[in-house]
C-alpha cells in the first residue's frame, strides 16, 4: 500500500515537470495553431545552459548550494527565453500567413536542427554528460516507508509556483489579456489594437522560460544531459498537452500530471521497458477517440 | 410524377440553437424554384442538410423519391442524383478546368487498377470517351478553349460557371445553386439568368437557387420560398411573395434597398 | 491490345537491363551502393508524395512501412524459405521477387490498418498520429526476438542488385505516373484541394485517402525489402523518425505534387548526404543532419513549393506539353 502512495508522489513529481513543458505547447498552439516541435529542444537547452553556467558561476569543482541552483536556474531561463524569442522571430513569424503544413515542416526542421547542432563536437557533443550536482539528495520525509526527497519537494514547489505565476500573468496582466484575445481570434484581436507580434513573442518567451525550468529540474533529478533528451521529453509533454486538450492551459497541467502518473504506474506495475511506449499508446488512443482532449472543445467546420 | 426534391418538416439543432425548424418544400422536375431570406436565415444550412453535409435532427428529405437518410453523405450525389455549387466557390483550384470536370465524371469510369497499369484498350477507350464528353460539356458553356487553364486563374464569373458545369457533369436530376450571382454586376447577372434557364430547358432538371439578388430571383424563378430565422414564412409565385407583408417585415431592418427591391419587384 | 503492352514490356526490360548493366560495369562497388540507396530513396519519396503531395495528407511514418517490408522480406528469405527447403539455386530470383512482393503486401496491410482510423484526422493531428504509429512499429520490431530485436538481423541473402533496384524504381514511377494521369487519379488531387467539394461530387474522401495510403505503403515495403537484401543486415534503429524526416525533406524539396521532383530530389539529397559524409571524414564534424534541417527550413521560408511545385519535367518539353493538352488526348 505504501508502494502505491510512493508511486503517486513520484508520478506527481514527474507529472509536474511534464506540465511545465506541456503548458508551452498549449500556449503556442492556442495562439498560433502551431505545434512547436522545437519546444522539446528548448527544454534540452535549459539543461545544457545550466551545465555550462554552473561551473562559471559556482567555480570548479561545483559545490552543492541552493543559491547556486537558483542562479543557474535563472540563467537558463533567461537564455532559453532568448532562444524561444529568436526561433519565433526567424522561423515562425515569416510563415504566419502561410499554409499550416509549411509551418509544421519548419517546426520539425528547427527541432532537428537544434538537436543535431547541439550534437556537434564544438557545441556540446554527442556524448551524454553529467549535470553538476547542485542539490545534495536528502530524504526530507520518511513516513512509514514513504520517501519524499528534497529534490521532489523542490520540483513540486518550483513547478507549482511557476504555474501560479503564469496564471497571474495570463489573467492579471495586459499582455496576458492580449494572449487570451489572440487565442480567440488573431484578426479580431489585431483590429482591437492588441499588439499581436508582441503578444506572440511574449508567449514564446514565457513557454521557453518554463521549459528551461523543466530542463533544469530534469537534469537535477536524473543527472544526465544529452542533446537528444529533449525529443522524448517533448513528445511526452506534447501527449500530455493533447490529452488535456491542446490550447487549454489547465488541460496541459491536468494532462501533465496524468502522464506522470501513467508512466510511474506503468513502470511500477507493468514493466520498465514500456516506460516510453505508454506515451505513444496514450497519444494514439486520445487522437483516435477524443482528439479534442479531456478539456478541449470540438470545433465544427463551417461550410 | 415523382418530385425531384421533397423536404418534409425538416429541422436541425446545433447545441441549443435550432438553425432550421419545420421546413417543408418541394421542387418538381424541371421547375425553377428560389429560396430567399435575410442573412443567417438558414438557407445554406438547409442546402447542407439536403446534400448530406449535416444530418437533420427531425424530418425527412427525399430526392427523386428516395430518402437520403439511408445514404452516407458522399453517396447522396451518386444514388439520388443531385449536385450543388457553394456560396464560396469550391473549385479544385490547383487542377485544370478540364480536370475539375473529370473528377466529377467518376461514375463513367469502368476500368480497374490493372487496366491503368497496363493501359489496356478498355482503359484507353474509356478515358478518351470520358474526356470527350467532358470537353463537349465545356464547349456548351464556352469553357472548352480554357480546358488546360488552372481553375484558380479563371476570372471570377467563369469560376462560378465552371462550378455549375462541374456539378452538371454528375448528370443530376436536381441542381442546387448557392448564391451563384454573388459578386456579379448587372450584365453578368443577366447572362447568368439566361444560363440557368438554358440549363433547365436543355438538361431538363429541377433547380433550387439561393440568392440575395432580388431581380435575379424574381426574374428567374417560377416559385419562391422565403426563410427567416430557420422557418418558412412565405411561399408562392414571385408576385405573391413580393406582396406578402411577412416577407417585407423580415427584410425591413435589413438592407433598405433589398426591402424595397422585394416590395417593388 | 497486344501491341502497346508488348512495347511496354520490351522497353521495360531494355531500360532495366541497359541501365542495370551500365551501372554495374561502369561504377566502382562503393559508388554503386550510393546509387542503390538513391534508387531505394526514389521509391520511398515518390510513394510518399502520393500521400503527402498529391492527396494532401501529411504522413510522417513512412519509415515504419519500410521497416515492415524490410523485416517481412528478410524473414521470408532467411527463415521461412529455408525452412521450406527453398534454398539458393537457379530459382533464387523467383524467391526474391515473391519475398519482395509479399513485403509490399504486408506493408500495405499495415498501411490499411493504420490508415483507416488515422485518416479521419486532419493536418497536424494526422501528422502526429502517423509519427506515433511509425515509432510504435519500430518499437514493436525491436521487441520481436525472432528477427533479432535490438541486435538486428544479419545474414540476409544478397539477392538485391542493380537490375532489381532499377526495375522496381522504373515500375514504381510508371505505376504512379499512369495512376495520376488517369481520370481516376485526379481524385487524389481533388481531395487535396477541397474535401467538401470532392464529397459533393459523390466521392468518398476516406476511401481515396486510404487508397493513397495503401499504394504508398506498398512501395515503401518494396523499398524495405530491396534495402534488406542489399545491405544484408537490418537494425530497427535505421527506421526511425529520422529516416521518415529525410524522405519528407526529399518530397518537399522536389515539390509536393511533382513525381519528377521527388525523383530528382531523392537522388540529389542522397548524394548530398554522401558528400557531407566525406566532408565529415576530413573535418571530423558531422554536419549532415544539420544541413538537412537547415535546407528544409530555408525551403519553407523561401520556396515552399520546392523545385518543381506541382509540375512535371515533361511539362517543360513542348512536344510532351502538347501531347498532354486536352484536345490531343481525345483525337
Amino acid at each position: 500500500m505504501g508502494e502505491f502512495f510512493q508511486h503517486i508522489i513520484n508520478g506527481v513529481s514527474l507529472g509536474s515537470v511534464y506540465a511545465l513543458i506541456a503548458i508551452g505547447y498549449s500556449m503556442v498552439y492556442g495562439i498560433l495553431q502551431l505545434i512547436n516541435f522545437a519546444h522539446g529542444e528548448v527544454v534540452m537547452l535549459g539543461a545544457v545552459f545550466g551545465f555550462y553556467a554552473a561551473p562559471i558561476i559556482g567555480g570548479r569543482p561545483v559545490h552543492p548550494s541552493l543559491a547556486l541552483f537558483f542562479s543557474v536556474l535563472l540563467v537558463a531561463m533567461a537564455l532559453c527565453g532568448l532562444v524561444g524569442f529568436t526561433i519565433e522571430r526567424l522561423a515562425y513569424r515569416p510563415l504566419r500567413k502561410a499554409p499550416r503544413l509549411n509551418c509544421l515542416i519548419t517546426a520539425i526542421g528547427v527541432s532537428l536542427f537544434l538537436q543535431y547542432f547541439t550534437q556537434l563536437d564544438f557545441v556540446f557533443g554527442a556524448i551524454p554528460q553529467s549535470y553538476p550536482e547542485m542539490i545534495s539528495q536528502a530524504t526530507v520525509l520518511d513516513l512509514g516507508g514513504l520517501h519524499i526527497s528534497n529534490l521532489q519537494v523542490i520540483v513540486l514547489a518550483l513547478s507549482f509556483s511557476l504555474m501560479a505565476g503564469l496564471q497571474w500573468i495570463v489573467y492579471r496582466t495586459k499582455l496576458g489579456k492580449g494572449m487570451r484575445a489572440v487565442s480567440e481570434s488573431t484578426d479580431i484581436a489585431a483590429l482591437l489594437g492588441v499588439p499581436v507580434n508582441r503578444v506572440v513573442s511574449f508567449t514564446f518567451v514565457l513557454g521557453s522560460v518554463l521549459a528551461a525550468a523543466a530542463g533544469t529540474l530534469v537534469a537535477t533529478s536524473y543527472p544526465k544531459v544529452d542533446a537528444l533528451m529533449g525529443a522524448l521529453l517533448g513528445l511526452k509533454a506534447f501527449v500530455a498537452a493533447v490529452l488535456g486538450g491542446i490550447g487549454n492551459l489547465p488541460g496541459a497541467v491536468l494532462g501533465g500530471l496524468m502522464m506522470g502518473l501513467a508512466e510511474e504506474f506503468t513502470v511500477g506495475y507493468l514493466s520498465s521497458s514500456f516506460r516510453d511506449a505508454i506515451a505513444f499508446a496514450i497519444l494514439i488512443v486520445v487522437l483516435l477517440f477524443r482528439p479534442s482532449g479531456l478539456l478541449g472543445r470540438t470545433v465544427v467546420e463551417k461550410v | 410524377m415523382m418530385k425531384a426534391l421533397e423536404i418534409i418538416d425538416v429541422g436541425i439543432q446545433f447545441g441549443g440553437l435550432k438553425a432550421v425548424q419545420n421546413v417543408s418544400l418541394y421542387v418538381n422536375p424541371g421547375e425553377l424554384v428560389g429560396l430567399i431570406g435575410p442573412n443567417g436565415a438558414g438557407k445554406t444550412t438547409l442546402f447542407n442538410l439536403i446534400t448530406g453535409i449535416y444530418r437533420p435532427t427531425w424530418g425527412r428529405i427525399l430526392i427523386d423519391g428516395q430518402d437520403i437518410q439511408a445514404f452516407r453523405a458522399y453517396e447522396i450525389t451518386n444514388q439520388c442524383g443531385c449536385a450543388r455549387t457553394f456560396q464560396n466557390i469550391r473549385l479544385f483550384r490547383n487542377l485544370s478546368v478540364l480536370n475539375n470536370v473529370l473528377v466529377a465524371s467518376h461514375k463513367k469510369i469502368n476500368y480497374g487498377l490493372v487496366s491503368i497499369l497496363i493501359q489496356s484498350k478498355k482503359f484507353m477507350e474509356n478515358e478518351k470517351q470520358i474526356r470527350r464528353e467532358a470537353m463537349d460539356l465545356l464547349k456548351i458553356f464556352n469553357l472548352d478553349h480554357k480546358a488546360d487553364e488552372l481553375a484558380r486563374n479563371l476570372p471570377y464569373g467563369e469560376q462560378r460557371k465552371l462550378e455549375i458545369v462541374r456539378a452538371l457533369s454528375t448528370k443530376p436530376k436536381i441542381l442546387f445553386l448557392d448564391e451563384p450571382a454573388a459578386g456579379m454586376n448587372d450584365s453578368e447577372t443577366a447572362q447568368l439568368l439566361k444560363l440557368v434557364r438554358f440549363i433547365r430547358d436543355d438538361f431538363k432538371i429541377g433547380i433550387l437557387v439561393i440568392e440575395h439578388d432580388m431581380k435575379f430571383i424574381m426574374g428567374l424563378c417560377e416559385r419562391i420560398y422565403v426563410l427567416d430565422h430557420g422557418q418558412l414564412i412565405a411561399q408562392g409565385t414571385p408576385q405573391e411573395v413580393q406582396r406578402n407583408p411577412e416577407v417585407i417585415k423580415a427584410y425591413l431592418g435589413e438592407d433598405d434597398s433589398e426591402a424595397s427591391q422585394v416590395a417593388n419587384g | 491490345m497486344r501491341i502497346r503492352q508488348l512495347i511496354d514490356l520490351v522497353s521495360f526490360f531494355l531500360v532495366v537491363g541497359g541501365l542495370g548493366w551500365f551501372i554495374q560495369n561502369f561504377f566502382d562497388p562503393y559508388p554503386q551502393t550510393i546509387i542503390a540507396l538513391c534508387g531505394i530513396n526514389v521509391i520511398l519519396a515518390t510513394s510518399l508524395n502520393l500521400v503527402n503531395g498529391f492527396t494532401g495528407q501529411f504522413s510522417m511514418g513512412h519509415a515504419g512501412f519500410m521497416a515492415i517490408g524490410a523485416y517481412v522480406g528478410a524473414a521470408l528469405t532467411t527463415i521461412v524459405f529455408p525452412h521450406l527447403g527453398l534454398g539458393p539455386g537457379p530459382l533464387q530470383p523467383v524467391y526474391f521477387f515473391v519475398a519482395t512482393v509479399a513485403a509490399g503486401v504486408a506493408a500495405s496491410l499495415v498501411g490499411l490498418v493504420v490508415g483507416i482510423p488515422s485518416l479521419r484526422l486532419k493536418g497536424d493531428y494526422l501528422a502526429i498520429v502517423t509519427l506515433g504509429f511509425g515509432e510504435i512499429i519500430r518499437i514493436f520490431i525491436l521487441n520481436v526476438n525472432a528477427v533479432g530485436g535490438a541486435r538486428g538481423l544479419g545474414g540476409i541473402p544478397l539477392m538485391s542488385n542493380m537490375y532489381w533496384i532499377v526495375g522496381w524504381v522504373v515500375f514504381t514511377c510508371i505505376f504512379l505516373a499512369r495512376l495520376i494521369r488517369s481520370v481516376s487519379g485526379k481524385q487524389f488531387m481533388a481531395v487535396r484541394d477541397d474535401e467538401t467539394a470532392t464529397m459533393s461530387m459523390g466521392l468518398s474522401t476516406t476511401q481515396i485517402k486510404v487508397r493513397a495510403f495503401i499504394f504508398a505503403s506498398f512501395f515503401a515495403g518494396i523499398a524495405g525489402s530491396l534495402f534488406a537484401h542489399y545491405y544484408t543486415y537490418l537494425n530497427p534503429s535505421t527506421f526511425t523518425f529520422n529516416y521518415s524526416f529525410q524522405i519528407i525533406a526529399m518530397v518537399v524539396l522536389g515539390g509536393m505534387g511533382s513525381l519528377t521532383g521527388s525523383i530528382v530530389s531523392a537522388i540529389l539529397l542522397t548524394e548530398l548526404l554522401e558528400q557531407l559524409r566525406k566532408l565529415q571524414d576530413i573535418t571530423g564534424v558531422d554536419l549532415r543532419m544539420v544541413i538537412y534541417a537547415l535546407v528544409l527550413i530555408g525551403l519553407m521560408l523561401t520556396r515552399p513549393q520546392g523545385m518543381f511545385g506541382q509540375r512535371e519535367l515533361l511539362d517543360f518539353i513542348p512536344f510532351w506539353r502538347n501531347k498532354k493538352k486536352a484536345g490531343a488526348l481525345i483525337s
